[in-house]
């Protein structure tokens, strides 16, 4: 998978770079706005990221007129501002999702995988781990054959969990992936979520899935 | 308080009337004494030739003519013969002795009132004879009398005539300035670039338009200024905490991690989000500042939310240990700015939670009363001391900086007040609460209530 990734921030970029690259995705990395659309307009890419605020030509524009000429690359854009007019626009031009900043990387390969997934056919849309399942298109969750039912929170919460099975995910990335920085993370309420998600998922079945890694998280992994 | 109530318009008319008054009493006092001196010279004139005129026709050897002749001559002229032993030869009926008799020990022209008459008189002498002529100034006083009256019927009229040009004028003046307060009304945060029409005539008026559209432009300059301040800051904050976010994830995310940085690692992270929440707080108050937040208003399912944010409420609470009780009266919808709602519902349940006490209880209620729609959201605890509750809504207003265990950034309560004023709403702070509670209510403006027992789509 070949991914052009698209950011003024050296910094970022290198950091999107290095992430993705451990996740098995070739990079290339330009900085400005003219250089991508030539880039894009040239070679063939599986995915871009693109940061909206560029010099030279800004990403919206880029992607107009990428989408101008039928070219369908699956585009995922960048911003700094929050701004929901400025997402409403950039998905109205074909942008297939969307992130402010700032961002987790774990959440930025995340949402790059489920634009691919969606791109290929929704039967990808299936994440499981040993025999729990999450179907992202129907939001239907199951262990073995039996259903489970989650409120949305939950929902996210597993979700999130799901997008690195085996890999710990600290609080404070649970609590910015599920509920946005939204609340001081000084308070336990992630731990009452997981407990919740765990009363839910765990209690009934002989398997424990969702593992306390000390001190750093959770992680969500078929416990030997 | 104000100094006084009255309209610049009707001062000016009073003004205008009053110094009209002043002006005509001025006037008309002077023309008066004028107007009594010029007929006392006249009178003096009149007695002199009358004198002058008796001494030679009658002369000493002349007739007296009788009282009844004397008085028929001149109405208003009285006269008096003394002859050479100072007896009273002749006199007019209207003269008593006793006045004509004065005249003898002084004989030069004055006035003599007595017994309500007032006469002007002098004596004239020839040969040994002195003749008397005085003058009754009833006459006189009757002329300056009535044109006493006549000042006094048409001062009404003119003091009101004098008002209505007054109002008139004023109204003529100020009326630029009403179509500038018309205007400056009109010139609001997101229409900064109107201007004031500046009249043609360089006046005072067009002077005042100078300076107001001066004023203006400034403000413009500033405005737009915090707007680009606010995007400015939201790329390079948001950039430099994506930066920082990335190496620490990456940080704890290696295996080599020693365990002695995992928890400064953790610790980081956690004032990377507190950054990020304060960032886009401050951002989004700047915004709304600026005019320029979200106008993007959709029908939401307010009890949806509610319900949503409640269950986070529900997290909050019994990881601090504290009970919540929720209801909401069913479906409820408003046009309003999903994001903007959830941040607001969500600020106020964390404040619940935050500033309760240990096994307290926080209370959440949806539901219409007075035709709007209203979120109560109550928590026990030390609440907010009497002194300081006009301040609650204040940016970084913190009601007990020393505790810092669980610092808040003050400004939760600054933008959930933005948020519920731009959706046509309000939040307040419960003035009576019950015993040892304290209580947020946000109203927003509804529709009438709608039908109750309608199942909601979970």
């Amino acid at each position: 998978m070949r991914i052009l990734v698209v950011e003024d921030e050296k910094k970022v970029a290198s950091l999107i770079g290095v992430g993705l690259e451990a996740q098995g995705f070739a990079t290339r990395i330009c900085h400005d706005g003219d250089t991508a659309y030539a880039l894009a307009a040239e070679e063939n890419f599986d995915a871009i990221i693109m940061d909206i605020m560029l010099p030279g030509r800004d990403g919206l524009s880029v992607l107009r007129k990428l989408r101008g000429e039928k070219n369908a690359v699956p585009v995922l854009l960048l911003t700094a501002r929050g701004d929901l007019n400025e997402r409403v626009e950039g998905l109205d031009l074909g942008a297939d999702d969307y992130l402010p900043k700032p961002f987790s990387i774990t959440e930025l390969i995340a949402r790059l995988k489920a634009v691919l997934r969606r791109r290929q056919g929704s039967g990808l849309n299936i994440q499981r781990c040993a025999d729990l399942s999450l179907n992202l298109s129907t939001r239907e969750v199951k262990r073995g054959d039996t259903r489970i039912e989650l409120t949305n929170r939950e929902f996210a919460l597993l979700e999130c969990l799901m997008r690195t099975p085996g890999k710990p995910v600290t609080r404070v990335e649970i609590s910015q992936i599920v509920w946005g920085h939204q609340f001081d993370p000084g308070t336990n309420f992630v731990d009452v979520a997981v407990q919740r998600l765990r009363r839910k998922i765990d209690e009934p079945f002989a398997s424990k899935l969702v593992q306390t890694v000390r001190g750093l998280g959770y992680t969500i992994e078929d416990a030997p | 308080m104000r100094p006084t109530r009255l309209p610049i318009r009707l001062k000016f008319a009073l003004w205008a009337s009053a110094l009209t008054g002043v002006v005509l009493l001025v006037y008309s006092v002077g023309t008066f004494i004028n107007l009594y001196q010029e007929q006392l010279e006249a009178v003096d004139l009149t007695l002199a030739s009358e004198g002058r005129a008796l001494t030679q026709a009658l002369g000493p050897a002349g007739t007296d003519p009788t009282a009844e002749e004397i008085d028929r001559q001149q109405p208003w002229l009285s006269f008096a013969h003394f002859d050479e032993n100072g007896q009273l030869r002749v006199a007019s009926t209207t003269l008593p002795e006793s006045v004509a008799r004065a005249a003898l020990s002084h004989p030069a022209i004055h006035t003599v009132s007595k017994d309500g008459y007032t006469w002007r008189m002098g004596a004239w002498a020839q040969a040994d004879q002195t003749y008397v002529v005085a003058y009754d100034l009833e006459e006189v006083h009757d002329i300056i009398a009535d044109l006493v009256l006549s000042y006094l019927v048409s001062l009404p009229v003119v003091l009101t005539v004098a008002g209505a040009g007054g109002w008139w004028v004023s109204g003529r003046a100020l009326a630029p300035l009403r179509a500038f307060t018309a205007t400056a009304e009109g010139i609001q945060a997101a229409q900064l670039d109107q201007r004031m029409p500046v009249p043609a005539a360089h006046d005072e008026v067009s002077r005042l338009a100078t300076v107001l559209n001066a004023l203006f432009a400034r403000l413009e300059t500033s405005f737009a200024q915090a707007q680009r301040f606010a995007a400015d800051a939201s790329h390079e904050l948001r950039t430099s905490l994506t930066v920082m976010q990335g190496d620490v994830d990456q940080l704890l995310h290696d295996a080599a991690l020693p365990p002695s940085h995992e928890a400064r690692l953790l610790s980081l992270q956690e004032e990377i989000g507190r950054l990020d929440r304060i960032t886009r707080h401050l951002l989004l108050l700047a915004k709304f500042d600026a005019g320029q937040a979200s106008s993007h208003f959709n029908p939401i399912d307010l009890t949806d939310l509610f319900r949503e944010t409640a269950e986070d409420a529900e997290m909050l609470a019994s990881g601090s240990g504290l009970s919540l009780v929720v209801e909401d009266e069913g479906p409820v919808t408003v046009s309003g700015d999903a994001v903007q709602l959830r941040s607001l519902l969500l600020n106020l349940w964390q404040n619940a939670a935050r500033y309760n006490q240990p096994d307290g209880r926080i209370t959440g209620s949806l539901g219409h009363r007075n035709g709007q729609i209203e979120i109560r959201i109550a928590n026990t605890g030390p609440g907010i001391p009497p002194e300081l509750r006009d301040r609650v809504f204040q940016r970084f207003f913190q009601a007990d900086p020393s505790r810092t265990e669980r610092r808040g950034h003050g400004l939760g309560l600054s933008l959930c007040q933005a948020i519920a004023r731009a959706h046509g709403g309000d939040i307040t702070l419960d003035p009576a609460p019950a015993d040892g509670w304290t209580a947020f209510v946000v109203t927003l403006p509804g529709a009438a209530s709608p039908p109750r027992g309608h199942a909601l789509a979970p």
